[in-house]
């Protein structure tokens, strides 16, 4: 019988070992449940629909389609899902790809059970992780123009997006933006996924456009 | 491979030996008809127009004098690119392929592809998912022409995506691009059958969506206008989207597109409206049967990244714009030979299990030696695509396995009483784990090529900087520039200075008593700089008067900062007074020469 107020959490990853030892940390957790886990991007596109989880786990390097590819492909059908990725070491080109494709944001795998548990139910609460790096990966990219096909309102970003990415790539914590700009950290998180979506649009606009061309 | 001949250094005769040898090894040649080398390779229709060897052209001189039978290139991998095209104005019409024998198996056509689409449309008419499957160069089997050619089972699946209304399939040639605002010149012939689409429920059952799966339906299937029911043509060219009548066995007409016209494109699309009560956690799948022959026409640049040593022959082939082959091919002979240092098993073991640091030093070793002899060769790229690979397989195997004994050595840990001696052993394991894999972090990032950029550094700086102030109560501040040049940073240089910035930071956080730290970088034309600034104590006062009497640590420290500027040709500046903090700038030249490759940073090591 599956509980509203758990999160449903779901892992696909190849190293046997560590889908065991992540997957335990969140089946031991009161939080949560969890709903499915897959060797590969393959299986998981095709078994996580049915499973309907809320959260997903995806391990960005993975035999055959990698994890940026299964997030791309599962975006777009599994609507309300948030995925995040696993990262042996902090590769902000990686990551940053990982995000465009829909990702909300990523954890490396030597984090601790701890630090784990708390970044799903983080995310699941609207929590938008975004380091320095990735703010500069973010800032590089609306540096060129958005692609075609893409709505006035998601081709830019807004001046406050813009001064909250300016920060974030300072090194600002979010309660030291948020105490700055006078709002607070939920707000905080919120313009990050924003901008996270405004991404992912354009990276969508660019796959989807030649098909709208031929129409 | 290394004989008998004297030198001062052993290691450096086997340099010169093995590579005179590699030379005289290449007698046999290579035997090869219609093969001439005068900046140009042709043969009838279609040629190799020029050679370019780690973006360097080739020109004659690198062809060893009497000999036109092949092209000698320095030891070492290489990225070689080959500019192919038809030899006159009669000949462009013709699709090109090309084949580097030693590398690829079979033909490979690049420029222009068909596709059958998939595109799952919402209620409004939104895109909420899309497949595609691309045909370029030749189905298995291809015969020449699609009436004879077998035709091959294809087979893909997709999860069903929300809120989907509409599916509509489309099968083109030519589709103008967005992402490079260019039209793919597609040429060729494709033909699809046995077509069918179903979905799996939400229970497990096959619901059918295509009727018509033959295409064997429709109005004047053998006439021009041929239109098999529920199909619509459209695209700039319709007579492209074509009905064909095959000779295949148990098969008849075929749903076909021939395009003979590079500037023009078209296509067959269907659509099929799905039930409004759809479950979602469904699957959708599409199974068909194909045969195709795809290219493009023109002259073009092909690329092969990495070319390790060994015997090659480059050819390129005509092929007329619906597939057929014609007698035209030239071919060109390759010979890389192996450097030196890659042919012992034992070195390569070496380097593996050394990393970074050996990675590093055989660098450095390998420019001081073989600088005169091999000057001008192009060691640096074989040894990056090294680096790679190093990096690759000590982040997928060592990493992985790294990350699963800390976290097992933590789990098992609730199992033993807590303080015996057990669980203290087991939580050394754990810490130990947990710092070789940050250790392992860094090397990784230190080895990996593509991390040899200002903006690499700047990312990992940042990254860095972000963790570990994270841990201390001090602020991080960062000022990096968004836009640095595209400039190319040796892995010494970033080793070095990522180990002196790791040094400056822990100084600040340990001696300073600082509430804010402050890591800028700065690009000029000569070099950059990596400052770090804190609002401490201030250096001088902790450490008495820099290079004077410093105290052991901290001084030993600054000595260790100092040394590794030095190795890479930079300096570093500490500038402190008491209680206005302390500012460590270091200073890195870089200078371009003119191949657009960095200068090399002397050693004074």
């Amino acid at each position: 019988m599956s509980n509203p107020d758990r999160i449903r959490v779901a892992i696909v990853e190849d190293d046997e070992s560590l889908r065991r030892i992540f997957g335990g940390w969140m089946q031991r957790s009161p939080g949560m449940e969890f709903v499915g886990e897959f060797p590969d991007a393959e299986s998981a596109i095709l078994g996580l629909g049915s499973v309907r989880p809320e959260v997903v786990l995806v391990d960005i390097q993975l035999p055959g389609l990698d994890g940026i590819e299964c997030v791309r492909r599962l975006k777009g059908t599994l609507g309300s899902t948030q995925f995040m990725m696993l990262t042996v070491y902090e590769d902000a080109d990686r990551i940053f790809k990982a995000l465009e494709a829909g990702a909300a944001g990523y954890l490396l795998k030597r984090t601790t059970q701890e630090e784990l548990i708390d970044a799903i139910v983080e995310l699941r609460k609207g929590g938008s992780p975004m380091t320095s790096a990735i703010a500069r990966k973010v800032v590089q990219s609306f540096q060129h123009p958005a692609p075609v096909g893409v709505s006035a309102e998601m081709a830019h970003l807004s001046p406050r997006e813009r001064e909250i990415l300016g920060l974030l790539a300072q090194g600002y914590l979010y309660k030291e933006i948020a105490s700055d700009l006078g709002i607070s950290v939920p707000t905080v998180n919120a313009h990050i996924r924003n901008m996270y979506e405004k991404l992912q649009v354009h990276s969508r606009a660019q796959a989807v456009a030649r098909y709208m061309k031929a129409g | 491979m290394f004989s008998q001949s004297t030198s001062r250094v052993p290691s450096r005769g086997r340099v010169m030996r093995s590579w005179m040898a590699a030379r005289r090894c290449w007698v046999r040649g290579l035997t090869l008809a219609g093969f001439c080398f005068s900046g140009a390779v042709l043969a009838g229709e279609v040629r190799v127009e020029s050679v370019t060897v780690d973006g360097r052209a080739m020109e004659r001189a690198v062809v060893e004098a009497g000999r036109s039978d092949g092209l000698e290139l320095p030891a070492g991998s290489h990225r070689i690119s080959f500019r192919i095209g038809p030899v006159d104005d009669a000949a462009r019409g013709l699709r090109l392929r090309h084949r580097l024998q030693g590398i690829e198996p079979g033909w490979q056509e690049s420029g222009g592809e068909m596709r059958l689409s998939l595109l799952a449309l919402s209620a409004t008419g939104d895109v909420v998912g899309l497949f595609e499957s691309a045909m370029r160069g030749e189905s298995d089997g291809w015969n020449g022409t699609l009436e004879d050619s077998p035709f091959v089972q294809r087979r893909e699946s997709a999860p069903l995506p929300a809120g989907v209304r509409l599916l509509r399939i489309v099968f083109s040639s030519g589709t103008w691009d967005a992402r490079d605002g260019a039209s793919h010149q597609a040429l060729g012939a494709a033909g699809l059958d046995d077509c069918r689409m179903w979905m799996t429920n939400g229970a497990g059952q096959r619901v059918d969506l295509l009727p018509n799966t033959a295409f064997e339906e429709g109005a004047d299937l053998d006439g021009p206008g041929a239109t098999p029911t529920g199909l619509v043509r459209g695209g700039m060219g319709p007579k492209i989207a074509r009905v064909v009548r095959v000779r295949e066995a148990g098969r008849n007409h075929v749903l076909a597109l021939v395009d003979d016209n590079p500037r023009s494109g078209g296509e067959w699309r269907r659509e099929v409206l799905l039930p409004e009560d759809l479950k979602s956690g469904g699957a959708l799948w599409m199974e068909w049967k194909e045969a195709y022959s795809v290219g493009a026409a023109g002259g073009r640049q092909v690329d092969y990244e990495w070319v390790p040593p060994g015997d090659y022959v480059f050819g390129v082939q005509g092929v007329t714009p619906l597939g057929e082959r014609i007698e035209a091919e030239a071919v060109m002979g390759l010979h890389v030979p192996e450097l030196w240092w890659r042919s012992p098993a034992a070195w390569m073991t070496g380097l593996v299990v050394v990393g970074a640091g050996l990675a590093a030093s055989v660098r450095g070793w390998t420019r001081r030696r073989m600088r005169r002899e091999l000057e001008g060769l192009e060691q640096e790229r074989a040894l990056e695509r090294e680096r790679a690979r190093i990096a690759r397989d000590l982040h997928d195997d060592l990493g992985t396995s790294l990350t699963q004994i800390m976290h097992l050595s933590r789990s098992v840990v609730s199992t033993v009483p807590s303080g015996s001696p057990a669980a203290q052993e087991l939580e050394q394991i754990h810490r130990t784990s947990q710092a070789m894999t940050r250790a392992l972090e860094e090397i990784v990032w230190a080895v990996d090529p593509k991390h040899d950029s200002l903006d690499g550094i700047a990312n990992y700086v940042a990254g860095f900087a972000q963790e570990f102030l994270g841990a201390t109560s001090i602020s991080c501040r960062l000022n990096l520039p968004v836009d640095l040049p595209a400039h190319p940073v040796p892995a010494e240089v970033r080793h070095h200075l990522f180990l002196a910035f790791k040094e400056a930071l822990n100084n600040a956080v340990r001696h300073s008593g600082a509430k804010c730290v402050t890591v800028s970088m700065e690009v000029a034309s000569d070099g950059f700089i990596l400052e770090v600034r804190d609002d401490g104590r201030g250096w001088t006062e902790t450490l008495g008067a820099v290079g004077l009497e410093p105290r052991r640590r901290s001084g030993q420290g600054v000595a260790n900062l100092r040394a590794r500027l030095e190795r890479i040709g930079g300096r570093v500046e500490i500038e402190g007074a008491s209680g206005a903090g302390t500012v460590v700038r270091m200073r890195v030249p870089l200078v371009l020469d003119e191949g657009g490759i960095p200068a090399r940073v002397e050693g004074t090591s």
